[in-house]
């Protein structure tokens, strides 16, 4: 199977990913004749960031539900995987999403460079270059260059770069250089506007292109001309103006140019499909945490849309992302537009081959985690489909896959859509708290005579699923009949069409 | 047929709920007391039972046949809706036709018999839901029903 290797960079990075997670739990898939094993390597220097954290655990808790239950089930349709897990030899990798950064926690960045061991008048242009005031970790000020890493870059792309050149040497970077094959796709998702994300993304395309100057790398020819797509998200989301910090909204415009500016001339012409996303909507403004404080954002609808490019990436066929001596053919740049400016999107404002990708598949997780978290343990062993074999039975419930991947992936599905709902701008397709009639907001289900769309409707339609199915396992039965059964409910109730 | 039913209904003669002469009653002894050319009673109680037990697992199992239906306490409910009727049939038809003037006058029958061949009726309209629904290839069919029987689930 090919292989996507995705690049999330810094806190954008992170949250991009999450979204990805979400989509693909909900059965999205590209529209492409080949399937995709992707494997996440998240890069970002400040581990206690909240977001990164959740989007760990969720990677954590998809990969649990994939390996029981297999893919091809609809739900969880796409192997997410880790670099390990490539081949045999890659054991002495760490077995999780993240790429290990060396020599970042409490080392304040001075001492990353040995600046006290520099010639005068290098260490006089080091000066020069990283000169400037930021916050430590304790969030009290800080010369630029005593500035520990643990809370990331704080907005010092200039930091960033030197720092996240330590990729080129990573185990990370050789394993993926090994394992690359030529079916295979690169993606680099990154916000422009910070530090992380702002710097890692050149380094890590900069690194790739140039893979053929890197004598320890196997494989690098054909590396060196992977397709690589990427996203880069421009300013997206309001912040609250608190002057003592190191970051706030005015900059980031600012930040945004110059970093284009280099872009254009530095990144653009190397990159097989760029994605620039931005949002100038001004809504309520996000907490303002230079990573000091955990650093966790509600989801933004930004966030989906850039993990739709992911998909999109895919979709593209081979021959127009050729590559030769390290240069695209024919990059494309591609922008995502909304058909309404609505304050609060609904499915009915996204453009149709939006909607006509995620509607259908989002709405069928959402009434799965409805029945989950409302009518699932009154079913069991009391309905047929939960009776057929492979029984899904009361222990099943009280197993592990169930109660912490499956369950807890469904809560944080639900949180990722109240978030979003709540974003100013909003993403609120649902109204999570209606009866499942009203379940997606605009769209009613159509009238019935002689019943109503409830839970009992909706035993009734996994029963008729189940029928005449075979399951290798509870597991599988459980994401397989799902996926078929909501398909059936959406298609039968609310006009859908697969 | 005749023969069959009242077999059934008197469960071979080991357990009768009302008294012989019912019997003799039901399965057609005539005006004049001396043969059995009146009307079959017990196949026409029979065929109403077997028709009103077969539409009632038609209708819980197949017809409605639905998730809000499917578990054992809709199959008591069931079984009591087949029982009330099929006695109401049987004591309404066994009240009328022994208080009809074609009968045999020497047959001593008592509304305590017709009360106990009402009950009788129910009996085996029980046992006969209770033995349809007791078969899983029948029950099979059902999309939410097939594991419905009296004491599942």
């Amino acid at each position: 199977m090919a292989r996507l290797f995705l690049f999330a960079i810094g806190g954008t990075g992170s949250r991009v990913l999450k979204s990805l997670t979400m989509l693909l739990a909900a059965g999205v898939r590209p529209q492409s004749p080949r399937d995709y094993e992707i494997v996440p390597v998240i890069i970002d220097p400040h581990k206690s960031n909240d977001d990164l954290k959740r989007t760990i655990r969720l990677m954590d808790n998809y990969q649990a539900v994939v390996r029981a239950a297999g893919t091809g089930n609809g739900f969880f349709g796409t192997s997410l995987t880790t670099l390990d897990r490539l081949s045999p030899t890659a054991d002495r990798l760490s077995g999780s999403f993240t790429l290990g950064l060396q020599q970042v926690a409490n080392t304040r960045f001075s001492d990353y460079i040995g600046f006290n061991q520099l010639p005068e008048n290098t260490k006089a242009l080091a000066d020069l270059l990283f000169s400037g005031r930021s916050i430590d970790k304790h969030g009290e000020p800080a010369q630029l260059l005593d500035i520990e890493m643990d809370i990331g870059f704080v907005g010092n792309p200039n930091i960033g770069s030197v720092v996240l050149n330590q990729f080129k040497d990573s185990d990370e970077f050789k394993e993926i250089a090994a394992q690359y094959a030529p079916d295979d796709r690169i993606f680099i998702i990154s916000s422009i506007f910070g530090g992380t994300g702002a710097a890692g993304f050149p380094t890590i395309l900069k690194n790739i292109r140039n893979a053929m100057s890197n004598p320890q790398l196997n494989g690098r020819g054909v590396l060196e001309n992977s397709r690589i797509g990427a996203v880069s998200v421009l300013p997206y989301f309001n912040l609250e103006n608190v002057p003592e910090s190191p970051i706030n909204r005015a900059d980031f415009i600012g930040k945004t140019k110059a970093a284009l500016y280099y872009y254009q001339q530095n990144v653009n012409e190397a990159v097989n499909a760029l994605y620039y996303l931005t949002d100038d909507f001004t809504g309520s403004p996000y907490k303002n945490d230079p990573g000091d404080q955990g650093q966790q954002n509600n989801a933004h609808f930004i966030e989906l849309a850039a993990a739709l490019a992911v998909i999109d990436f895919l979709e593209i066929p081979d021959q127009a992302l050729t590559t030769i001596n390290g240069r695209p053919e024919a990059p494309v740049y591609k922008e995502f537009g909304i058909r309404q400016d609505a304050a609060r999107i609904r499915f009915g404002d996204l453009e149709d081959q939006t909607e006509k990708l995620i509607g259908m598949r989002l709405s069928q997780f959402v009434f799965f985690q409805k029945f989950l978290q409302e009518d699932f343990n009154a079913a069991l062993g009391k309905q047929r489909w939960s009776l057929d074999e492979p029984q899904l039975s009361r222990q099943f419930a009280e197993d592990t896959f169930f109660r912490s991947h499956v369950l807890e992936f469904i809560g944080a599905f639900t949180a990722w859509l109240r978030e979003m709902d709540l974003n100013q701008r909003g993403f609120a397709p649902f109204d999570l708290a209606a009866s499942l009639d009203a379940l997606i907001s605009g769209r009613p289900a159509a009238r019935r005579f002689f019943s109503r769309l409830d839970g009992n409707e909706f035993n009734n339609i996994l029963s008729k699923t189940v029928k005449g199915q075979t399951y290798s396992s509870s597991e599988q039965k459980l994401v397989s009949l799902f996926f078929h059964a909501t398909q059936s409910l959406l298609i039968s109730n609310f006009n859908y069409h697969e | 047929m005749n023969e069959v039913f009242s077999w059934i209904y008197e469960f071979g003669g080991i357990l009768p709920f009302y008294s012989a002469d019912l019997g003799e009653h039901l399965r057609g002894f005539d005006v004049t007391c001396t043969n059995y050319i009146g009307s079959p009673w017990y196949a026409y109680a029979g065929l109403v039972l077997l028709g009103v037990t077969l539409f009632a697992y038609a209708l819980l199992y197949h017809f409605i046949d639905s998730a809000r239906f499917a578990r054992r306490g809709h199959w008591w409910f069931t079984v009591l809706v087949i029982g009330v009727l099929n006695f109401a049939f049987a004591f309404a038809l066994a009240w009328s036709s022994v208080h009809s003037p074609e009968r045999c006058k020497q047959l001593h029958i008592s509304t305590g018999d017709i009360v106990g061949f009402g009950f009788d009726n129910a009996l085996v309209a029980f046992i006969l839901f209770l033995a349809i629904t007791s078969v899983p290839y029948l029950r099979y069919f059902s999309t939410n029903c097939k594991y419905t029987t009296f004491w599942k689930p």
